[in-house]
């Protein structure tokens, strides 16, 4: 089986990033510094590649009941909110539109709870990148980002939205501790280097699954 | 005793023909009636004063570099009126014929460029292909390295492109036409057309009604209204543009600078200001309304070419409307169902440039009660039969 | 000589500020850490700052707050900021422009000697005739034209610039009495606010006032002077968790629901608020009389500014003239200051026996009433003011003094409210210009509502702050008689040429008056004509006495005569802010592949978004690879959707113009689309892949256009279809050449052979565990298979495809290689041969189109076209062996006309000639047929079409 590769792979070798292979995927582990790395999370801010997540889209009328079949409850979650538990999360992005985020290779055991979709279901894993921005200081570079209000007391944890940062559409999950962005893959080199411009000034660096492991708990990131 | 430019006129219950519009076209149209046929009894109508819209609004720049034989031999008439309109008029319409860059950032456009270069040489238009190097050496604050986002590729360089003091022409159009007789009516709005058995019979305007049997509408983006009102609908669709101009500085730039990629045109007036502009906002609107988006995306997009200008600071910004054909190409036509009306308009962002010849044809058409042959591929029906001048590729940022 | 103060008479100077220097025109100037260059200047003694637009006349600082042309100077390379903005850095080089050889000993003055001479308008009367002269005379205009130097040796990207978003509740630009009593009133309702100011220290003109609080909606302030209770009021809601304060934030513009953009440091701001509260304030009215203009003429704010906030004695002896209590009040400051008055000069008839007044008077200050300011003297400085009779004629008297203070009522600072879309109208009663209906959910209060006393400003800030924390209308206040200040008026008739209303643009008032008279009597083409209030302050300084002169002249009423629209940005915004970071022209588009390209040392080519490899070497060796060998490109960036579903085969004969009711499963075949005006906008191929299952591959720039066309006719009809965009997910390559059978036989466990895996076919299999869909069509002309898998993979494949290649020599090829070989094959790509009038059946796909269908997109056109005579083809040609190769674009030229062009144009490495397309009239379109390129340079060549393909014209090669 070859090695699957993440959207960041050429920022892996930019800077260096120490690698370990998570479920088939080549992901980033660190980027050389865990202490300096951690440090940054706790007091400024960091940016981890998730783009090894399992991805799945649904569309269409049938959308709600077919992403109940998969995570119970999905239908029931209002648009632009959300619903997780330890190995997965839906956003309801409006009525008829989902993308369910999940544990890398979980994608498999999912899609076989759905045996005949109704709805319009692509596997996205391979086709979007995810980040997930750490520490307090992340707002600050949202705020540098996007023309959307982000303010905390507006988008709670646990609300999802659709957005452009530096102009590339993204999914935007916010939870207590992290804001995950999920995006076309093709852009994500683009993203990163557009949030890292912006985040330098306000002490992001990019860190790796070691630092900041994956965790769709919205009220323990 | 200082000698008025124009004068108020009472206005008369009946004219020959009557202008809506005191724009570049309206005024030159009157000008060129009185001038080249003798028909002085005229009335242009203004609904706020001379030179309101589009004529006072634009970047001022003037090129016959287009991509048809329909639009290079029109606007190389209209180029060769400006070349020696200051002395006929006499009036110093500053116009400085410094060159005109369009700039090519991929090999699309560099093919659209050099086919423009191609049909312009054959017609006798001046216009040739520069290489990155060429440019560089006449506009040496350019960025030509492979460092921006768009690399510049090539462009298109028409010599007798140039920019002129668009105000000056509206007013020297409007003397030289008062000379002559013709009545230019300020704060007059047009309300009606009135038609009877097919023919033209009168204008009704918030002044009175007017007599007349030819009524010329040269209004731009209010001419879905005015045809309205004959029962004409036009393939129109109204557009804002903006545009913006800095602080005075020392002039550096002499050329106009334009990127269809880009989306920008620049030139340095004899003043000191750069004046600048964007392609057309993508949203059909009759706002005049500036936005902030406009000023940022041009600043990115200006920053590209001349990073040198990143302490150069706007002063001020405007927007004004165009109507844009489905094909880039003005309607300059008589209307078979309406006899002794008149449409000019369709003039999108190309307008200011086209007003002399625009004035010169429309005038031959009013006085002769024929299409000339110069402009006989602009009819309005050429929608009806998909019969389009394709001057899309020529007006893509519009200048 | 320095001219700081130690102490004054009324309060306490602050003499903490740091001592640090900058140079100025090269000499050193000392100043205080929060001076403005302005102030230092000031300080220092020195008169003039700048010299005029025009005629180069001597400036001096006006009101120190950057409302006028006069403090532009260059400060590090940086033309055109404003001195009285910019603050005062150790170290920094500050030019002064527009002079030489220097800013005292100006040649260019001369100009100012021949204004009586010029007729108005000059520049159009001038130079035109003859022909000849204008080029030349423009020449020597462009030198001496303009005012800062761009800095075109670099250091242009020295400043980082941000931009940030806010989203308040209740935004507030203005932090005087009336913005900090609104921010306290909307805090108190629990909103969050931000609240703007353009000074380092919050309290607007009450910094500068020593009045008494007598009343106050805040008890705490009343008996407080002025300046001591808004130092009270800020520093009580410096601390409040939901007010973010943003001084020294020069607000620009008021868009489009409520943005309000502002520069704060190197940040543009962008901040949306539910409620918009413009408290900004007013100037000093612009006072028109003979040589108004020279150094040492100021405005009462800006003295009274230089006074208390940055404790400088401005001059030895001042006159001040006034229209109200407030010049008492400056005078005094003056006196406190060291100053000498020598007068104050009122325009009543009788004071009204204010506190300053009374002051004045016990300190036997000479006070003349009915009078004002007629002329002023001196050249570089001012040395002598006359006064006299409000309505004009001879003088009274003249005072010796190097100041002339003008406290002549105040002007309300309309621009923000301006663009906000209201129009400025005449308050009779207030006497001042003031924007009445403003936006929903925009407010104005403070003195841009018209001169208000302290007590009032706060009072009713208090009560706009509630009404938009509430969401309440503006409310409506009144003005005690004795706040309003009569405008004087601005044309005092004292002989002299040189009134300047506008002094950005050195118009006099009678320059406006012959415009006027030569038929400029709107006060829109008046401004056009002169140039009135478009110079670098945009009006902010001469608005007014704009369009009052303009109604007296007129003869306009003062309601018509209303100022020209007010158009952001307020204050001169760079072009640095406003781009922001480098990230502006949009992202790139990368393929999984695309470090693979960067290994094998490609040169890319921008497609759109992306970057795509144009070629790792010349792209004529790596054609013959193809033709000879195996190589292999990357594809990922075609477009792939998936039409499935009940309806599928309806909802695509509506799309597209083809048929594929026949098309079974694992075959592939090639289709156009056609726009809704018949003309032709893309190919590209369509493949069932499994039953049901139709996969659609695109060019690169329509993908996204495609996937939406698709949604939006699904939207409309009735069909029963999914349609997934692939684009992203799958990657691809093509790998093609005589040998890729070999190659791709030894990898993938797949039939190969021409018999089960043929022409136009499509196969699935699995490599390494990788799915892989198979397609094999023929874009180069070889034998060839476009192979499509997972994008995840795409990296990892390129390589395992490079490494397993090896032995079989195979190359990485690009884009514009795929051009040449495709163009050996006549192979049309949209966009590059046809445009956005090209007839399909001209263009030569006439064989895509089934037009014996109900109804598809285009149908119409098409038919219309099909009925119509064919007058243009798209053809390819050949050039003869050793013939130039034209470039792309050129013309086709008959009878010294042109009638057609070259749209691709390249050398064929395996014919070793010229081939191409072209679009030529119907009568030389037959094979066989010569016709003539012109090439730019004048020189021509024969072309002769071809058939179809210059190579393998029979297919063989592919098909095999």
């Amino acid at each position: 089986m070859l090695i699957k590769n993440s959207p960041l792979s050429g920022i892996y070798r930019r800077h260096s990033a120490n690698t370990v292979e998570v479920s088939g995927w080549l992901m980033a582990d660190d980027f050389g510094n865990p202490e300096k790395e951690q440090k940054h999370l706790q007091e400024q801010c960091v940016i981890a590649d998730w783009s090894h997540l399992g991805k799945i889209s649904l569309s269409g009328a049938k959308a709600s009941s077919d992403a109940e079949k998969m995570i119970k409850g999905a239908s029931k979650i209002k648009v632009l909110n959300t619903l997780s538990d330890q190995t997965s999360v839906a956003f309801r992005l409006t009525q008829n539109d989902y993308l369910l985020l999940t544990g890398s290779g979980n994608e498999e055991s999912l899609l076989d709870k759905l045996k005949k979709p109704q709805s319009t279901l692509i596997n996205q894993t391979g086709a979007m990148g995810c980040f997930a921005l750490g520490g307090a200081r992340r707002d600050e570079v949202l705020e540098r980002s996007t023309a959307v209000d982000l303010r905390r007391d507006r988008v709670t944890a646990g609300s999802v939205l659709q957005s452009t940062l530096h102009t590339v559409s993204c999914t935007i999950y916010r939870t207590e501790d992290l804001d995950i962005l999920v995006h076309s893959r093709t852009f994500s080199e683009s993203l990163f280097d557009a949030l890292m411009d912006v985040g330098i000034g306000v002490g992001m660096i990019p860190t790796g699954l070691s630092v900041l492991p994956v965790s769709f708990n919205k009220e323990d990131a | 005793m200082t000698e008025r430019m124009w004068n108020n006129h009472e206005m008369r219950s009946s004219y020959d023909v009557v202008i809506i519009g005191g724009g570049a076209h309206g005024l030159a149209t009157a000008y060129y009636l009185a001038k080249n046929h003798g028909i002085t009894n005229i009335a242009v109508i203004e609904q706020k004063f001379i030179g309101y819209g589009g004529s006072g609004r634009n970047t001022a720049i003037l090129r016959s570099n287009y991509r048809t034989e329909e639009g290079i031999l029109f606007y190389d008439q209209s180029l060769k009126l400006y070349e020696d309109l200051a002395q006929e008029l006499d009036y110093n319409l500053m116009f400085s014929q410094q060159g005109h860059f369009t700039l090519g950032h991929s090999t699309a456009s560099m093919q659209a460029l050099t086919t423009r270069a191609a049909y312009n040489r054959a017609l006798g238009v001046n216009s040739t292909i520069l290489d990155p190097p060429e440019i560089k050496k006449m506009l040496p604050e350019i960025d030509i390295s492979n460092h921006p986002r768009y690399p510049i590729m090539g462009a298109l360089y028409h010599p007798p492109g140039g920019i002129i003091r668009h105000d000056a022409v509206v007013w020297s159009y409007a003397r030289g036409a008062d000379q002559r007789g013709v009545h230019i009516h300020q704060l007059t709005e047009v309300q009606d057309i009135l038609v009877e058995n097919g023919e033209v019979r009168g204008v009704k305007t918030n002044r009175g009604t007017i007599h007349c049997k030819q009524v010329v509408s040269c209004v731009a983006g209010w001419s879905s209204e005015i045809c309205k009102m004959v029962g004409i609908k036009l393939p129109l669709v109204t557009h804002p543009l903006q545009a913006l101009v800095t602080t005075d500085y020392k002039p550096w730039l002499h050329h106009v600078v334009v990127s269809s990629t880009l989306h920008i045109y620049l030139s340095q007036t004899d003043r000191g200001e750069l004046v600048c502009g964007n392609g057309i906002d993508h949203y059909p609107h009759y706002g005049m309304r500036s936005t902030l988006g406009f000023l940022e995306s041009y600043a990115a997009h200006l920053l590209e070419l001349f990073p040198i200008l990143h302490n150069v600071t706007v002063q001020r910004q405007w927007a004004g409307l165009c109507d844009m054909t489905p094909d880039y190409s003005p309607i300059i036509s008589m209307v078979d169902d309406v006899d002794g009306f008149y449409i000019n308009c369709g003039w999108g962002t190309w307008g200011f440039k086209g007003s002399p010849a625009s004035g010169w044809n429309t005038a031959q058409m009013v006085a002769e009660r024929k299409t000339p042959d110069m402009i006989a591929a602009f009819r309005h029906d050429r929608y009806v039969k998909n019969r389009l001048v394709g001057e899309k590729a020529a007006a893509s940022v519009g200048n | 000589m320095s001219r700081r103060i130690d102490s004054h008479e009324f309060y306490e100077v602050d003499k903490s500020g740091k001592e640090i220097s900058f140079l100025f025109d090269g000499s050193v100037v000392w100043a205080r850490e929060g001076d403005t260059i302005s102030s230092a200047l000031v300080a220092s003694g020195r008169k003039i700052v700048s010299r005029s637009f025009k005629y180069h006349r001597p400036r001096g600082i006006y009101d120190a707050d950057g409302y006028g042309p006069e403090s532009l100077v260059t400060v590090d390379d940086e033309p055109n900021l404003l001195a009285d903005r910019v603050l005062a850095r150790n170290g920094m080089d500050v030019r002064s422009q527009n002079n030489w050889p220097s800013l005292d000993f100006d040649l260019a003055e001369i100009n100012d000697v021949f204004v009586p001479f010029l007729p108005n308008g000059f520049y159009y009367k001038m130079f035109h005739k003859p022909k000849w002269l204008w080029p030349i005379a423009e020449k020597q205009i462009r030198k001496v034209a303009g005012l800062g130097s761009i800095d075109t040796a670099g250091r242009h990207n020295s400043r980082r610039y941000e931009k940030r978003y806010r989203f308040p509740d209740i935004c507030i630009v203005g932090g005087g009495p009336s913005g900090l009593a609104a921010a306290k009133a909307a805090l108190g309702e629990g909103k969050q606010v931000l609240l703007l100011d353009d000074h380092p220290e919050l309290g607007g003109h009450s910094l500068h006032s020593l009045a008494r609080i007598q009343e106050s909606p805040f008890s705490e302030l009343e008996g407080l002077s002025e300046h001591e209770g808004i130092r009270k009021l800020a520093a009580e809601l410096q601390d409040n968790p939901n007010l973010e304060i943003m001084s020294g934030a020069m607000v620009f513009g008021v868009y489009e629901d409520n943005l309000v953009a502002a520069q704060w440091g190197n940040d543009l701001m962008k901040i949306r608020a539910d409620k918009v509260i413009l408290a900004t304030g007013a100037s000093d009215r612009h006072l028109v009389f003979d040589n108004n203009d020279r150094p040492g003429i100021m405005t009462a704010r800006g003295v009274e500014r230089l006074i208390m906030v940055h404790g400088i004695a401005p001059a030895e002896e001042a006159v001040v003239v006034t229209t109200h209590d407030g010049g008492y009040h400056t005078a005094l400051l003056l006196h406190g200051a060291g100053v000498k008055l020598k007068a104050v000069v009122d325009s009543r008839a009788s004071g009204t026996e204010g506190v300053f007044e009374k002051q004045l008077e016990d300190l036997n200050i000479p006070i003349y009433r009915e009078m004002t300011a007629h002329r002023a003297h001196g050249r570089k400085k001012l040395q002598r003011v006359d006064v006299g009779p409000v309505k004009g004629g001879e003088s009274f008297q003249s005072f010796d003094c190097d100041l002339l203070v003008t406290a002549v009522g105040l002007m309300p600072r309309l621009n923000l409210l301006s663009m906000g879309r209201g129009r400025p109208e005449w308050d009779a009663e207030r006497q001042v210009l003031r924007i009445m209906n403003l936006p929903e959910d925009m407010y104005s209060v403070g003195e841009v509502e018209g001169p208000a006393d302290i007590s009032s400003l706060l009072q009713q800030g208090m009560e706009t702050g509630l009404a938009a924390a509430k969401g309440n209308e503006q409310p409506k206040f009144n003005r005690k008689p004795e706040e309003n200040i009569e405008a004087l008026p601005a044309d005092i008739e004292s002989g002299g040429d040189h009134h300047f209303i506008c002094k950005c643009m050195d118009v006099t008032r009678k320059e406006a008056c012959m415009s006027i008279d030569e038929g400029f009597d709107q006060v829109e083409s008046l401004k056009r004509y002169t140039s009135l209030g478009m110079g670098p302050c945009q009006g902010k300084s001469c608005h007014e006495a704009v369009a009052r002169l303009a109604a007296l002249d007129t003869g306009l009423t003062e309601s018509d005569a209303v100022p020209t629209t007010m158009r952001p940005p307020a204050f001169p915004v760079s072009f640095g802010l406003l781009s922001g970071r480098a990230h502006h022209l949009g992202p790139i588009r990368r393929t999984p592949m695309h470090h693979c390209h960067i290994d094998l040392g490609v040169k890319f080519l921008d497609a759109g978004a992306w970057k795509r490899p144009d070629s790792y070497m010349d792209p004529q060796q790596e054609a013959l690879y193809v033709r000879k060998g195996v190589a292999m490109i990357d594809v990922s960036t075609l477009g792939k959707i998936e039409l499935s579903g009940p309806d599928v085969i309806e909802f695509m004969h509506f799309m597209l113009p083809g048929k594929f009711a026949k098309l079974d499963v694992g075959r592939t075949r090639y289709a156009i689309m056609i726009g809704e005006d018949g003309i032709l906008f893309e190919d590209g191929t369509i493949s069932q892949i499994e039953k049901g299952k139709y996969y659609i591959s695109t060019t690169t720039g329509n993908q996204d256009a495609i996937y939406t066309l698709f949604q939006w006719w699904l939207t409309t009809g009735d069909y029963d279809v999914q349609v997934k965009n692939l684009s992203a997910g799958i990657s691809g390559v093509n790998i093609t050449g005589p040998k890729v059978r070999e190659f791709l036989s030894s990898i993938i466990d797949l039939d190969f052979s021409n018999e089960a895996f043929p022409y136009m076919h499509n196969r699935q299999a699995t490599l390494e565990g990788v799915p892989l869909n198979l397609f094999r069509i023929g874009f180069t002309g070889e034998l060839g298979y476009e192979i499509h898998f997972p994008s995840e993979f795409g990296e990892s494949l390129w390589n395992y495809f490079m490494e397993k290649g090896e032995p079989f020599g195979l190359k990485p090829f690009g884009v514009e290689t795929q051009r040449i070989l495709r163009l050996e094959k006549g192979h049309l790509i949209p966009g590059a041969d046809t445009d956005a009038l090209s007839n399909p059946y001209e263009a030569g796909v006439g064989f895509a189109i089934k037009d014996d269908k109900e109804d598809f997109i285009g149908k119409a056109f098409l038919a219309e076209f099909k009925q119509r005579e064919i007058e243009n083809r798209l053809v390819p040609y050949k050039l003869q062996e050793g013939d130039a190769i034209p470039i792309d674009g050129v013309a086709v030229i008959a009878d010294g006309k042109p009638v057609g062009r070259v749209t691709s144009s390249r050398m064929s490495p395996t014919l070793g000639y010229g081939i191409g397309m072209a679009w030529v009239p119907a009568g030389s379109s037959e094979a066989g047929n010569h016709f003539n390129i012109r090439s730019l340079d004048g020189t021509n060549v024969i072309a002769t079409v071809l058939d179809h393909a210059a190579y393998d014209p029979e297919g063989q090669i592919l098909k095999s």
